[in-house]
């Protein structure tokens, strides 16, 4: 595996990327597996979305009532 | 800071000039038998003799991961043109096929080809903008790429 990085204009690390393929990444540079692994500790974790859809429904169905409601009044 | 030492500088040279001279030797297509083949253990490929020329038989599968980055999209080089990647980040999945819609998989996916997340015409593929397009911001994406 290689890994390589790509800078923005001010010489932070705009990204990371590792490839098992060898070839030359256009415009990055190559780093070693630590600085790799450093990066992608560094961070912040990302928790996925997780959607209550029956909650959602019932939500919906609230506002469906409400305006049902509104046209028979 | 690495230190290279004589002997090591010296093998890594003599390394090259080996690799060169092995280059060098691979004979002309036109002057071996039909169908021979040769295996280019630098790029994985396995080419064959046909008609003259030496051309490549085998496919490359090839991974790696990339992060994704607040950027209007960006090239993933892999190294070769692909016919399909598979990208993966968190609980979502995408699926790059050509002439076939691009699918994200969770989120019903970008039907157009040429604007959000596609096969690269020369190598790997490009992403778009944000989780729909294989690019969220901050999460590391893995994927699995397998050559034309």
């Amino acid at each position: 595996m290689q890994y390589w990085k790509k800078l923005n204009p001010d010489g932070t690390i705009l990204r990371v990327e590792s490839h098992s393929y060898p070839h030359v990444v256009p415009d990055a540079t190559e780093i070693t597996k630590e600085e790799f692994e450093k990066y992608i500790a560094s961070l912040p974790v990302i928790e996925p979305e997780v959607r209550d859809l029956a909650t959602e429904i019932d939500e919906l169905k609230a506002i469906v009532d409400e305006i049902k409601n509104k046209k028979i009044g | 800071m690495a230190i290279v030492t004589g002997e090591q500088a010296l093998a890594s040279d003599v390394m090259s000039m080996l690799q060169a001279d092995i280059a060098a030797n691979i004979p002309a297509a036109a002057t071996v038998p039909d169908g021979s083949i040769y295996y280019e253990t630098d790029t994985y490929l396995l080419k064959q003799e046909q008609a003259n020329a030496w051309v490549v038989v085998n496919k490359i599968i090839a991974t790696g991961s990339y992060v994704g980055d607040a950027t209007a999209g960006f090239q993933v080089s892999v190294g070769f043109k692909c016919s399909m990647v598979i990208i993966s980040q968190l609980h979502t999945n995408y699926i790059l096929i050509p002439n076939s819609g691009i699918q994200h998989v969770l989120a019903g996916g970008h039907t157009d080809r040429t604007a959000n997340l596609y096969l690269h015409a020369a190598d790997g593929f490009q992403t778009g903008t944000g989780v729909t397009a294989a690019n969220l911001n901050g999460a590391t994406h893995y994927y699995w790429a397998i050559s034309e």
